[in-house]
């Protein structure tokens, strides 16, 4: 059992680790590439946790397991906010009073395509329309509409 | 008038955005780290499709036993709890012209063998030692090959047993055991 318990953690670490490096945008909102991805890799993972034990003491122990781990992770990044601006970044602007950033954009592997679908959730349909656009560190892009919006609406 | 503190209030940047934008070498520094770790991750898969983890020219290893016995056809690098084929060839045969090889107690302690080609006849104990027994027919021409699979373990990175002919000298086979 102590195994299975290592397993889990093992994984939950690597896990973590790729998400990260393979970068923001698979976080946030997922596109149908991202959720294949996260499908296969879960069914892939859960293969290597328990093998042929198809229990429910052992399904419960390794959700057990995760459900600490993620408690201990939330623990020590409210703890350490420098620790979780390391690991998980930080926002990115990625527009600027309507101008986009194509640097930032590049950087962080978003597409216009993306900012504007933001954009129309927000209800705006313009960039210029747009003070700020920035990529958080969940994925989500959060669109702050120029002040002067209203009074010119 | 109010031309200019729409102008004010567009270069003036909220202590939030601020605090963002103070923040971003960090972020630089993660986007960094990520296209190393992408090209990282692309060696990984280079060098897993050419056998680090097994299955591949790289994890190819042959022994041979010191009076030349046996020789074993097996893999460098394997994955605990899956199977990787072991390949014998010999060109002994005991007085009844069947073939038989044995596995030491170190070598039953970290594999788990699953299947055999040719099926054993018997399986039989010498010792610590399990010998399999194969039926071999009278005019087949020598060298006889055997594959067999066989697991490792979880618990170890590296594993380690020996194979010998009954009375021959043995065959030491080392592998490295990824998790």
């Amino acid at each position: 059992m102590i195994e299975m318990v290592i397993r889990t953690a093992v994984a939950w670490l690597g896990l973590v680790v790729l998400i990260r490096l393979s970068g923001r945008r698979t976080l946030g909102e997922m596109s149908p590439v991202d959720f294949v991805v996260l499908l296969i890799s879960g069914d892939m993972i859960q293969q290597a946790l328990l093998g042929e034990d198809a229990s429910l003491t052992s399904g419960f122990l390794v959700v057990l397991t995760l459900l600490l781990l993620s408690s201990i992770y939330a623990k020590v990044k409210s703890r350490w906010p420098a620790f979780a601006r390391a690991v998980e970044g930080v926002p990115t602007v990625l527009v600027r009073n309507g101008v986009p950033d194509e640097e930032q954009l590049r950087a962080s592997r978003v597409a216009m395509d993306d900012v504007m679908e933001a954009l129309r959730k927000e209800g705006l349909a313009d960039l210029e329309e747009v003070r700020f656009a920035v990529l958080e560190t969940s994925g989500v892009i959060s669109v702050i509409p120029r002040s002067g919006r209203a009074e010119l609406s | 008038m109010f031309g200019r503190e729409a102008h004010r209030s567009l270069t003036q940047i909220p202590p939030s955005i601020a605090e963002i934008d103070a923040q971003a070498p960090i972020q630089a520094r993660i986007w960094r780290v990520s296209k190393i770790a992408w090209w990282g991750m692309g060696a990984v898969l280079m060098l897993a499709a050419i056998g680090l983890f097994g299955d591949g020219p790289l994890a190819e290893e042959e022994a041979m036993a010191g009076d030349g016995s046996l020789r074993v056809t097996y893999d460098r690098f394997q994955r605990a709890d899956a199977s990787s084929p072991f390949i014998l060839r010999t060109s002994h045969r005991q007085a009844d012209g069947n073939v038989a090889f044995c596995l030491d107690r170190a070598f039953l302690d970290v594999w788990q063998m699953s299947q055999m080609e040719p099926s054993p006849l018997r399986e039989e104990a010498h010792g610590e030692d399990v010998c399999h027994v194969i039926a071999v027919p009278p005019g087949m021409p020598a060298p006889v090959f055997i594959k067999f699979w066989a697991h490792a373990r979880m618990g170890s990175l590296s594993a380690e047993g020996r194979l010998r002919m009954p009375g021959g000298e043995s065959v030491r086979l080392r592998a490295l055991v990824w998790p």
